[in-house]
C-alpha cells in the first residue's frame, strides 16, 4: 500500500514520512562514509573520498553494516522513495499547468461512467507548438464509430494520436490540451505507424494482422476502450483492405460494448460501407500552384477531393503519365460504381 | 509517448522522474487520481512550499537514483559473515595511524594495510561499485524525506512571522 498518497491534501504523505525517515537515519549516517557523488559535492571532494578509502575500505565496511539497516527498513525506505517521488512528479504537473496558463489550452478532465458519450473540445497535440497547433473537437457516441478522411499530411495521424495522448495525460495526471474533456476512463489501444519487423521476418502486412487481432480481442472486453486506427491494412491490395478493414471496425461496434473507435482512411469506398454504424469527418485541402494548402481543421462529412495525381502532376511528371493515371482513375471509379 | 514524457517532464529528480513516467505509463489510469490532484492543487497555490521542496529535490538529480528502489529490495546487498574482515581491516588501519607517533614501524603497517586494501578493493570493486553509487545517494534521500516531512510545518511558521 502506497501510503503516500490519499486523503485529500499533502498531509497524510507528511504524516508518512513522518513515520518512515525517523528509522532511516542511522542508514544516512552509515550511508555518509560511502562518499559522495562528484556532482553534489564536487571532485576535489570526491577525490578526498578515495583516498581514505584506499587506507580504510569504507565502502565494504559500510555496505557491510548499511546491507543489515537496509533488511530491516527497506519497507520505509521503498515508502520514501515513493513519496519523495510522488511529490516531484506533482511539482513537475504544477509547473506544467503554471506554463499553459501562459499560452496553451487545458483542462482538467470530467470522468463520465462507462457507456456515455465522450467530447473532446478544442484538443491539441502537446508536442505542437501552440502558436501554430489548430485545435480541433470531436464527439463520440457509444455504440457509433467515427471515420476520418483527408490527403496525405492532411493531419489524420496527428489527429489520432492527438486523442490517444490527451486520453492518456486526463486518465493519469489529470491534465489534458483541451478546452473540454467529458469521458468515461477508457483502455488505449492503437494501431498507428506499423513497421515491418525484419528481426522476426514479418512483413508489414503480417505485423498489422497481429496487432489489429490482438485488437479485436480486446474489444471483447466489456470495459470502454479506445481504439485508434491509422489506414488499416494499408500494407495490401484494395480490394481485400476495404473488406477487411469494414469486417473489422463492423467486428468492433457489433459487440455493443462502450468503446470509442476512430479510424482514419484514404478509402472513400470504407465510408460509404460503414454509414450505417460511423460517422464521417474530413481533413479538408485546396490545390494551389505551390501544391496542397491544408487546414487542419477537421470538418463533417467524407472528403470532397482526391489530390494524389494532381500532386504527381504538380512534381513534374510528364504530362502522357498523367493522362494515363487520370484515365484509369476514371475507369476504376466506373467499375466500382457498377 | 516517450516524446511527451519528455516535452511534459519538469521533475528536479531522478525519483520524480520515475514517478511521472510510471504514471503516465499507468493503464487505464493512475493509483490515487483524487490524491495526486489534490497534492498538484496545493503545490500550485503554495509558491514558497513550491521552491523549498524544489531546492531540497535538486539534491536527487544523480543517475544512481533510478537504482535506489533496487536497494530496498529484499537481499539487494548480500553479506557473509567473513565480510567483517573488511570492518577488521579499517579498525587495524586506524589503530596503525593512531600508533605512528609513538612506533614508526605502524608506517610500514600502514602501507602494508593499503596494499591489502588496494588488492581488496580491485577483487571485489565489480561487486561493489555497482552498489556504491546507488548508495551514495541514499543520503540525499533520507535528508530530501527529512525536509519534506518538515516543508510544511516550516513553512506554516515562516507564514505566521510579521512581514517587514
Amino acid at each position: 500500500m502506497r501510503c503516500e498518497l490519499q486523503g485529500a491534501d499533502i498531509d497524510p504523505l507528511v504524516a508518512c514520512l513522518r513515520d518512515d525517515v525517523p528509522p532511516l537515519r542511522r542508514l544516512r549516517r552509515i550511508a555518509f562514509w560511502v562518499g559522495r557523488d562528484s556532482m553534489a559535492v564536487g571532485e576535489q571532494a570526491n577525490s578526498f573520498f578515495e583516498y581514505l578509502n584506499l587506507f580504510f575500505l569504507l565502502d565494504a565496511t559500510t555496505m557491510f553494516f548499511g546491507a543489515r539497516e537496509l533488511r530491516a527498513h527497506g519497507a520505509a525506505l521503498l515508502r520514501v522513495i515513493g513519496a519523495v517521488g510522488d511529490v516531484d512528479a506533482a511539482m513537475s504537473v504544477a509547473s506544467l499547468r503554471a506554463d499553459l496558463q501562459e499560452g496553451a489550452t487545458w483542462a482538467r478532465p470530467r470522468v463520465l461512467p462507462s457507456g456515455s458519450p465522450t467530447t473532446f473540445a478544442e484538443m491539441q497535440h502537446p508536442l505542437i507548438d501552440t502558436a501554430r497547433a489548430v485545435p480541433n473537437s470531436i464527439a463520440l457516441a457509444p455504440g457509433r464509430g467515427v471515420l476520418i478522411t483527408g490527403s496525405n499530411m492532411s493531419g489524420k495521424s496527428t489527429f489520432l494520436r492527438t486523442i490517444g495522448v490527451n486520453t492518456v495525460l486526463a486518465q493519469t495526471i489529470n491534465t489534458c490540451f483541451a478546452s473540454r474533456y467529458e469521458a468515461p476512463v477508457f483502455h488505449v489501444r492503437s494501431c498507428i505507424g506499423r513497421a515491418d519487423d525484419l528481426l522476426a521476418g514479418k512483413s508489414y502486412y503480417i505485423a498489422e494482422v497481429e496487432a489489429v487481432l490482438a485488437l479485436v480481442r480486446a474489444s471483447e472486453s466489456a470495459s470502454p476502450h479506445l481504439f485508434l486506427f491509422d489506414e488499416l491494412f494499408r500494407g495490401t491490395n484494395a480490394t481485400e483492405r476495404i473488406a477487411a478493414a469494414e469486417s473489422v471496425l463492423r467486428e468492433l461496434i457489433d459487440h455493443a460494448r462502450p468503446h470509442a473507435i476512430v479510424t482514419s482512411t484514404h478509402d472513400a469506398e470504407l465510408v460509404d460501407l460503414l454509414r450505417d454504424t460511423h460517422d464521417a469527418y474530413h481533413f479538408p485541402d485546396t490545390l494551389s500552384p505551390d501544391g496542397l494548402v491544408f487546414t487542419y481543421r477537421l470538418e463533417p462529412g467524407p472528403s470532397p477531393t482526391r489530390n494524389a495525381i494532381a500532386l504527381l502532376q504538380l512534381h513534374g511528371a510528364p504530362p502522357a503519365l498523367i493522362e494515363r493515371a487520370l484515365r484509369r482513375a476514371e475507369a476504376l471509379d466506373q467499375r466500382m460504381r457498377e | 509517448m516517450d516524446a511527451v514524457f519528455a516535452s511534459l517532464d519538469r521533475t528536479e529528480s531522478t525519483l520524480g522522474q520515475q514517478a511521472l513516467y510510471h504514471r503516465l505509463r499507468s493503464a487505464p489510469a493512475a493509483d490515487h487520481a483524487d490524491a495526486f490532484e489534490a497534492l498538484v492543487t496545493r503545490l500550485v497555490g503554495d509558491e514558497a512550499l513550491r521552491g523549498r521542496v524544489r531546492r531540497v529535490l535538486v539534491r536527487l538529480q544523480h543517475p544512481y537514483g533510478y537504482d535506489l528502489w533496487w536497494l530496498a529490495q529484499p537481499d539487494a546487498i548480500q553479506t557473509r559473515p567473513w565480510h567483517v574482515i573488511f570492518t577488521c581491516i579499517s579498525a587495524l588501519a586506524v589503530a596503525s595511524m593512531w600508533a605512528i607517533p609513538f612506533w614508526h614501524g605502524a608506517v610500514l603497517l600502514l602501507i602494508g594495510i593499503g596494499v591489502i586494501n588496494l588488492l581488496m578493493r580491485i577483487t571485489t570493486s565489480r561487486r561493489i561499485a555497482p552498489l556504491a553509487g546507488p548508495f551514495r545517494q541514499l543520503s540525499a534521500l533520507i535528508t530530501a524525506g527529512d525536509a519534506l516531512r518538515t516543508a510544511r510545518r516550516r513553512h506554516r511558521s515562516a507564514r505566521r512571522l510579521p512581514a517587514r
